[in-house]
């Protein structure tokens, strides 16, 4: 399952899937609020949020279950927003696996080609090879009860992709299982993902799972998309603070900007990169700050002082909680064999440069 | 039953259980030794042991026909209303919750309704439409009056067969009828069956309904009993009785069987 191909090459002619200006109102909710993406053929894009954040009825809405109040849904150039899920040809991995209970292994991955009046020789061609693909070759007697949690997802999975969907959607599909078989899996997913080229629409609100991956990443807030991007792209440069919180870890600072200067409370200047609209916040990621002794001059376009009011070990790296006037801030420093250390109470100099200042709104 | 700490209490509440169950199963026990009795008195102690009120009752043809009659009107009740009650049970668990509740309190009334309340309002009916003294009448009548024990033991076994296996199996591919019938009914069928089995015993033994609509040309078994009671009380009585706790007994264990095996299930 690990094979290393590159790939796919998203296609020429346009977006797999469409959605655009999706609306779905439970009562006076809007669990979702006028989204739109596309995806591109065989791109991996996972839906982020916190929990009640819209990502599932997105899913359901992608895969027929529930009727949209607004927009559309395009696969493959065709309206499907008003289409039953059994003639949507989608793939779909659900949280809880829901397997039939009643059927082995074998009846539920064939059970889709049941449904299209699959010849049975061939069936079972394609039921052993699908298994095979998932890493579960001579398990089809099996009951589902008989099976462990990350095997029934791999069921789950096999099942989705027998019949050759044109998507996959899956909703956070690993988060009922440890964290080990979780991560092993994510690996899995992607890597067959990858080699069957398929498009797929991934939900999480785990955000390493997100970025492990992911290709474009959407962050849902509300019922709404904040921001889509490349995992990179989105930890370099979140748009909002709401994305910025919740990818990654954030020092947020606030205060009238003028040119390309932030003032805060305590009258310092932060300066940052920006040339657009004025930001209501500037953000720093913890790794980007240098932390050094007080009077030991440090290069960087941002220089605060203050002192230590702890520090944490992680192993890999110290996590330092530094407050400096009127703010609080953290930074992480790599644990290289040159690294100063600190402990509380010291006085230190913090030193950035504007570019990794990000401008928020 | 709450955990019952001291010893002496314990003893009560057996001493009470046990005479509770005797009250309840004597008389029906008694029926047996009552059954056996040679002449045509109903005695206890019978003067002899005989089964041939037994083999009378199986060479009589009007108890045989009503009998027969009895068999026909229960299958057909209990069809009539396994069918009616799966698809309600079925349909209500998707519907909204005010719609489920108002249908099913309707459904369920036959429950609350006293049976001779029903049975005139159905023979109301029933004279202006010609069915009283039909088969077809009786079927009718008693399927209504079993529904609510379908409906009751499909909506218990509904919780084995949640909404999500539906939906997986329409985005497999699967309409809405394949769903049901390769998906739903599957996991229902415990909860169908002993739904079934209710409704055919509650149609076999009802007698009130029956009082009302047999006529004279449909009496089931029950309603012969009755009259029976009044015109010719001999000990065939008790020996259809034990015949009738026997199947009943049978049938009313399976259905235990069949309700707990669909919980183990879920
Ligand atoms: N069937 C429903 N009925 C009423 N409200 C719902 C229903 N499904 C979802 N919601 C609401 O819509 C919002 C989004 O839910 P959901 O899509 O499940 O979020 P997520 O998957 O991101 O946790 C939540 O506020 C939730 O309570
Ligand atoms: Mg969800």
């Amino acid at each position: 399952m690990t094979s290393p191909n590159p790939p796919p090459v998203a296609s020429a002619v346009g977006p797999v899937l469409a959605v655009r200006n999706l609306v779905k109102r439970f009562g006076k909710v809007a669990a979702v609020d006028d989204v739109s993406f596309s995806v591109a053929g065989g791109t991996f894009l996972t839906l982020l949020g916190p929990s009640g954040s819209g990502k599932t009825t997105v899913l359901r809405l992608l895969g027929g279950f529930e009727t949209p109040d607004a927009g559309s849904i395009a696969l493959g150039g065709a309206d499907i927003g008003r289409l039953p899920p059994y003639k949507r040809d989608i793939g779909v991995v659900f949280q809880r696996y829901a397997l039939f209970p009643h059927m082995n292994v074998a009846e539920n991955v064939g059970f889709s080609l049941r449904q299209r009046g699959v010849a049975t020789g061939e069936r079972a061609r394609r039921i052993t090879e699908a298994l095979e693909m998932v890493g579960l070759e001579g398990l089809g007697g099996r009951a589902p009860s008989q099976l462990s949690g990350g095997q029934q997802q791999r069921v789950a999975l096999a099942r989705a992709l027998v019949f050759k969907p044109r998507i996959l959607v899956m909703d956070e599909p690993l988060a009922a299982l440890d964290k080990h078989l979780r991560e092993r899996l994510q690996d899995e997913i992607r890597a067959l993902q990858r080699r069957l080229g398929i498009t797929t629409v991934y939900v999480t609100h785990d955000q390493a799972e997100a970025f492990v991956m992911s290709d474009i990443v959407a962050v849902m807030n509300a019922g709404k998309i904040e921001q889509i991007a490349a995992p990179r792209a989105l930890y370099e440069a979140p748009r909002t603070e709401f994305v910025a919180r919740f990818v990654g870890d954030s020092n947020i600072f606030r205060g009238p900007v003028n040119e390309s200067r932030m003032r805060l409370a305590d009258g310092v200047l932060i300066a940052f990169a920006g040339n657009g609209a004025p930001p209501t916040a500037l953000m720093v990621r913890p790794e980007k700050i240098r932390i050094g002794k007080a009077g030991h001059q440090n290069a960087g376009d941002n220089l605060l002082q203050g002192w230590l009011i702890d520090m944490r070990f992680l192993g890999d790296a110290c996590l330092y909680r530094v407050r400096a006037g009127a703010q609080e801030i953290v930074v992480r420093d790599l644990n290289r064999t040159d690294s100063a250390h600190f402990a509380a109470g010291d006085e230190v100099i913090l030193t950035w440069p504007a570019a990794d200042t990000v401008p928020l709104s | 039953m709450p955990r019952v700490e001291h010893g002496w209490v314990s003893v009560f509440f057996h001493v009470i259980a046990a005479s509770a169950l005797m009250f309840l199963l004597l008389p029906i026990a008694m029926m047996f030794p009552l059954s056996l009795e040679p002449g045509t008195m109903l005695r206890f102690p019978p003067q002899g042991v005989s089964l041939h009120w037994y083999s009378d009752y199986l060479k009589d043809g009007a108890w045989i026909a009503s009998t027969i009659l009895s068999f026909q009107v229960a299958l057909g009740a209990a069809l009539l209303a396994t069918v009616a009650g799966t698809f309600a049970a079925v349909g209500l668990a998707q519907a909204s919750p005010f719609v489920r509740n108002a249908a099913l309190l309707i459904l369920m009334s036959p429950l609350f309704l006293p049976t001779v309340v029903a049975a005139v309002a159905i023979y109301g009916v029933y004279a202006a439409l010609r069915l009283v003294g039909t088969p077809l009448g009786l079927v009718a009548a008693h399927a209504v009056l079993t529904i609510p024990f379908v409906l009751l033991n499909v909506q218990s076994a509904l919780a084995g067969a949640p909404r999500a296996l539906d939906e997986a199996a329409m985005s497999l591919g699967a309409g809405p009828v394949a769903a049901f019938w390769q998906i739903k009914v599957p996991l229902i069928r415990r909860g169908i069956a002993a739904g079934a089995i209710f409704s055919f015993l509650i149609s076999f033994d009802e007698v009130v309904i029956a009082k009302f609509l047999s006529g004279t040309q449909a009496v089931t078994l029950p309603k012969r009993m009755l009259d029976g009671i009044f015109y010719e009380m001999t000990p065939m009585l008790a020996a259809i009785s034990v015949l009738l706790v026997l199947m009943n007994a049978a049938l009313a264990l399976l259905a235990l069987a069949l309700v707990r095996g669909a919980r183990k299930d879920t």
